[in-house]
């Protein structure tokens, strides 16, 4: 590489590269499909990606809504809030959400 | 920052930073069983023969058939499940779909299973990444580099091998349906999946057999057929009347697949099935005229067959026609196994 950081492990395998498009974890939560809304803050950077893992079933029933979000960039000076909206609280599954920024 | 660590790469994008936890390996996972959601038939037949009404297609004939479930334990060491890439059996335009349709945590382990729309000769991996403070410290390992942050936790080891990330995208969306046009008719249902995949895009990468991703699967689909049929009259010497009444259903969960080295697709596959239905019937001598045919069935409608094998208590598969989640897009996260093996 002309430029940037490398990591390399004892044995000489790269581990580590920048110029991979590596993403880094702000946070991680649990979005209760029982509750109408949740927020979440989380630092603020340029780039964002949120994932979403249900983690429950409804009761005798795998059909079930999943949660859905939105961002308010610069909520506050240093931080992005992240909005998780239930369609149905009595529907939707629990789910874990991860965020992911550079 | 005012102090820590922060490496970017020329994009200005934070690649390490001390304020960000960063997911490390755990492990790969093979399979420890691979299931089958068990077909739902239930039928009632009083009496069941030609005639007094069809007797033909009573069992799964016609139906799709039905997906293959890999199940697998992940070790629990912390409250947060892990992030699991699947390396699939398959790659490219005719390869087999998959996604993890369940993450649940069972005691000392983490129980996924993965969904594939058949069984594969190659089974999927897991490899399964969690924060620096789920994973177990058991490397002798001297040579590296550890970042802490503010409140002294490690947010990146590199004995661990941090997740490296090579392309994502954020607008992988399953079809609106499983299955496209006519569900049938009379006694054969049509029920297969046939809508055309969908297609996401992702900075182009080498070698697909070696390509690694994550997607959790949200959209899902039911689609049924039903048919009812009813005929009365008079067969040798005896007033009769029969009714008969079916329903067949799929349930399909939205899977995904790496058809090239820049394209990720998603469509459906079968992961549950069922065929309910009702057939009565009885018949009286033409000489008996004491009680009229025609009472018999006069509190019999299609809706008896709902009432029969649990299946309005819910406690088995939905069959109407329903879909959920299928305008939500997916994230996607493309990785590479050969950075972990």
């Amino acid at each position: 590489m002309a430029y940037g950081y490398a990591e390399y492990d004892a044995a000489g395998n790269l581990i580590f590269d920048s110029n991979d498009a590596t993403w880094s974890i702000l946070g991680t939560f649990t979005a209760l499909g029982s509750a109408a809304t949740t927020y979440f803050e989380f630092k603020n950077v340029a780039q964002v990606r949120v994932s979403r893992m249900p983690i429950t079933e409804i009761n005798g029933d795998i059909q079930a809504f999943t949660h859905t979000w939105s961002i308010a960039y610069n909520y506050t000076g240093s931080t992005h809030r992240l909005t998780a909206a239930s369609p149905n609280i009595e529907e939707t599954t629990d789910a874990v959400f991860i965020v992911f920024g550079r | 920052m005012t102090y820590g660590l922060e490496v970017k790469n020329n994009n200005n994008d934070v690649i390490i930073s001390s304020d960000m936890f960063h997911y490390h390996f755990i492990g790969k996972y093979t399979h420890t069983a691979l299931l089958v959601v068990p077909d739902l038939l239930h039928g009632v037949n009083s009496p069941n023969t030609p005639e007094f009404g069809p007797t033909l297609n009573k069992g799964m004939e016609n139906l799709p058939a039905v997906g293959a479930v890999y199940e697998f334990q992940i070790p629990v060491n912390g409250i947060m499940p892990p992030m699991c890439f699947i390396k699939p059996g398959e790659t490219g335009l005719s390869a087999a779909f998959a996604a993890i349709v369940l993450t649940q945590k069972i005691g000392v382990y983490w129980k996924i299973r993965v969904f594939q729309n058949r069984a594969t000769s190659i089974a999927p991996i897991l490899y399964c990444f969690s924060p620096l403070d789920q994973v177990v410290d058991t490397s002798t390992e001297s040579v590296g580099m550890q970042i802490f942050n503010a409140s002294g936790a490690r947010t990146f080891d590199s004995r661990y091998k941090p997740l490296r990330i090579l392309a994502t995208g954020t607008d992988l969306k399953a079809p609106t349906l499983a299955h496209t046009g006519s569900t049938g008719s009379t006694w054969y249902c049509s029920l297969d999946v046939n809508s055309d995949s969908t297609a996401s895009t992702f900075e182009a990468q080498t070698n697909l057999s070696d390509l690694i991703y994550y997607a959790p699967t949200l959209a899902h689909s039911c689609q049924e057929h039903q048919y009812q049929e009813s005929d009365s009259g008079t067969y040798n010497w005896e007033n009769y009347s029969w009714i008969r009444g079916d329903i067949w259903w799929c349930f399909y969960q939205s899977i995904f697949r790496l058809a090239s080295t820049s394209t990720i697709q998603a469509n459906y596959g079968v992961y549950a099935r069922g065929h309910i239905y009702e057939h009565r019937s009885d018949s009286v001598s033409v000489f008996d005229t004491a009680g009229g045919i025609q009472m018999m069935f006069g509190d019999m409608l299609i809706t008896i067959i709902f009432a029969v094998g649990g299946v309005l208590g819910g406690s088995y598969r939905p069959y109407e026609n329903s879909s959920r989640n299928t305008a939500e897009d997916v994230t996607f996260f493309i990785s590479k196994a050969s950075f972990y093996d």
